[in-house]
Parts: structure tokens; sequence; C-alpha cells
């Protein structure tokens, strides 16, 4: 599938959904909870969630991880659970690679 | 004969294919082939079509020209009937890769953005500020296959020293990994973003035996000999391949080979459609053509044979 660089480029600028990417890369298959990403990136649950999901005018529809493709939801027994998607892991890889590109010459 | 041979030149042809079918697309999008149905100066052409960048317009005209589908005489333009059309066989189906054709729809929207100005933040073929994109581009089957095709021809292994002039950002990994942990390779090239990523790469895989060096190959001097040297997709930007063939050739020791992969100009000959996407690199010139590296391997002062593999690949060898 292709990856769009300004997709990654967006998210680089982005502290919170970088953080989220990789902490779900880390645990990758599996998902967790929201208030457990919060912890982990040290983020307030609400602002975690608009950048998984959208919240207002933040993160909205073209920029939420998940609107991304990046990151998909799974509900379980009534409960909503985040997992890094296999496009989302293939951009992770990517935006690894260009880490140290990007904070040179971005 | 290898079967990467047949892949690569079978992929290449459709590349070019696909970019001929595009700028022909973009003749109708932008009424270019309407105007000219009854002929029209070529410097009313230029400003009667609402295309802000003309000298990226003036490239889509001299495309078609140089296509044959619009014909130039004293400054007049005309076209006669047009046709397009693909021939493929299962067999040839079966070699074709899928991902190329997303990153090249990606050079096509780039053209259009390079319509609007030379300098639109949409186009990412500079390799510094689009050496993310460059590096999606260098990620590809195709790419992956002519690198495997270039490996298989050298012959590379464990304890070979290889030079590859124009590197990239996946290649130092790739044929590294052919000739480590014993061997050495050398990278060169003279964009600092690809070799960062680059660079990233070989520390995360903890490749000791890459060496990379940002170096201009136009301003590469030899000091080292080595048992194989690549080039591959480099020779178009160059005002003057065989400059660099020829060094390439003294670089090699005694038996060693010299591989150059490019999707030679004579071999391809709707090659102009896809150059039309390729200038959007600024340094970008011309595909070279398989007879004029021919010809410059044939003045290097070294004894060598020269052996065509395709399409799309020449294998040099140094016999003494």
């Amino acid at each position: 599938m292709f990856i769009d660089p300004f997709v990654i480029r967006s998210i680089n600028r982005s502290e919170l959904r970088k953080k989220i990417l990789l902490y779900l890369d880390e645990i990758y298959p599996s998902p967790t909870y929201l208030s457990e990403i919060a912890r982990v990136v040290r983020s307030d649950p609400s602002n975690v969630k608009g950048a998984l999901v959208g919240l207002g005018n933040r993160y909205n529809g073209h920029s939420s991880l998940v609107s991304l493709g990046l990151v998909e939801i799974v509900t379980e027994k009534g409960f909503k659970y985040y997992r890094l998607t296999e496009y989302g892991k293939q951009v992770v890889k990517l935006l690894k690679s260009y880490h140290s590109y990007y904070s040179r010459y971005t | 004969m290898n079967q990467l041979v047949e892949i690569v030149d079978r992929n290449l042809e459709m590349m070019v294919n696909l970019a001929l079918e595009h700028v022909l697309r973009f003749g109708l999008k932008y009424g270019i082939f309407s105007r000219l149905a009854n002929g029209m100066s070529y410097e009313k052409l230029l400003s009667a079509i609402p295309i802000f960048n003309k000298g990226y317009l003036k490239r889509l005209v001299d495309t078609y020209i140089s296509l044959g589908f619009v014909e130039e005489s004293d400054g007049f333009l005309s076209i006669s009937d047009l046709s397009f059309g693909l021939n493929l066989s299962a067999k040839d189906l079966e070699k074709l890769f899928s991902d190329w054709v997303q990153i090249v729809e990606e050079l096509y929207k780039m053209a259009d953005y390079a319509f609007i100005s030379a300098e639109h933040p949409k186009i990412l073929m500079d390799f510094d500020k689009g050496a993310d994109f460059w590096d999606m581009r260098l990620l590809m089957e195709l790419n992956k296959a002519y690198r495997q095709l270039a490996a298989d021809l050298l012959g590379l292994e464990d304890g070979m020293n290889v030079l590859d002039l124009g590197c990239g950002s996946v290649s130092p990994v790739e044929l590294g990994e052919a000739v480590g942990p014993n061997g050495k390779y050398v990278g060169i090239d003279f964009s600092p973003g690809l070799l960062s990523i680059a660079r990233t790469r070989v520390r995360n895989a903890r490749m000791d035996w890459v060496v990379l060096r940002e170096i201009d190959i136009r301003k590469f001097v030899v000091k080292n000999t080595y048992d194989a040297v690549v080039i591959s997709f480099v020779l178009e930007y160059l005002e003057n391949p065989g400059v660099t063939v020829k060094k390439a050739i003294e670089a090699l020791g005694p038996g060693g080979k010299l591989v150059i992969v490019e999707p030679f100009r004579d071999n391809y000959p709707k090659i102009a459609a896809l150059e039309f996407f390729e200038s959007l690199t600024k340094e970008f010139i011309r595909f070279p053509s398989c007879k004029d590296v021919i010809v410059a391997i044939e003045e290097s002062p070294y004894d060598v044979k020269v052996e065509p593999v395709g399409n799309s690949a020449l294998l040099v060898t140094r016999l003494v």
C-alpha cells in the first residue's frame, strides 16, 4: 500500500502521535486500552483519544491515527482497544529509518 | 539468462508505457492536442495553454515532439493521428511488480504541481528535501530486483570489496549484506539526506564493514581498487557519463567486474515519456544510450570485456 511521505512527515512533527505509534509498535500485535497508552506516553487520556480518533478541531478526520489507517479499534466485551495495523507497522518502520534525516534535513 | 533480467526489463518497459499514457493524458487535460489539431505556432501554444510553469510546459511539448506525436517545422507545430496501445502477454504480466505503480502515480501528481510552480512543496524529487520519497522509490521491488541482479552478475560474496557509485539509501544494507562480514562495501553519494537514512539502517544492522562517503561522483578520485563496482540509475544525472564509467573501470582490480544498470535509451524507444517525469529532479539530464556507454568503456586504457545483459544492464570485466 502506498505510504504518503507527507503523512510520515506530519506524524514526525507531532510528538504525541509519534509516541503512541512507537508504543503500539512495541507491543504489536497486542492491542491496548486508552488509559494504558496515556500512562505510557505520559499524556492526558483526552489528548490521546484526540490523537487516536480525533476530537473536535484537534486531530480531525484527516490526521487522527485511526482515520489514517495506522491504528485500528478492536472492540471486545464492550471495551475498546487500540492496535497498530499492518500498514501502521510499515509506517513506523519508515518513521524510525527517517528519524535522523527529519531531525537534520526537514 | 538470469530471470531477474527479464523481470527488470519488463517492469521498466511497463513503467515507460505508463509514463507514455500519462503524458498523452496531459495533452488532453490541458487542451494541448485540441489546440494543435489545426496547427499552431510553438510560441502561441505556450501562451495559450493555462499552465503557469512555461518551462515545464515546453518540456512537455518537446517530449511530444521527441516521441513523434507532434511535428515541429520552423516554429510551427502540428499533430497527426494519435495511437496508443498496450500489448502484454500473460507471461509478461506475471513478471510485473505492483508497488512501483503507486510510486509513479505520485510522480504524475507531482508533474501537475510542477505545472503550477517548479518550486511547489508537493514536489519531492530533490535528493535531499525529498530523501524520504526517494527512499520509498529505492525500496520498491523493482529496485530490489535490479540490485539482486547486480549482485548476481558481480558474484558478490562474503569477503569481497565493492564500490557503489551513487549508492542511495537502500543499497548499502542490501549489497553490504552480500559481502559482509569479512568484505568491505564503500558507498558514495552526494546527497546527505539519503546518506543519513542509509547510515541509520547500517547502524541498526550493525554492519561495520559498510563505509558511506558524501562525495559527488563527478569529483570522485580513484584511490583504491575493488573486486566489484556498481553503477545503478546514476548516469542519467551526469553531463558526461563516460568519465564516471572510465573511473569505475580504473577502480577495478584485475579480474574485477563492473555492472551498470540503466534503462538504456536505445533499448527503450519511448523513454522520453519517463524522462519528462524524472526531469522533476533538477540534476536529471537524460538516460544514457547503451551504445555511448560501450564507446566510453572501449576508450578506457584497460583491457576489458563488455557483455550487454538484457536491455538494462552491462557487465564489464577487467581482464588484466
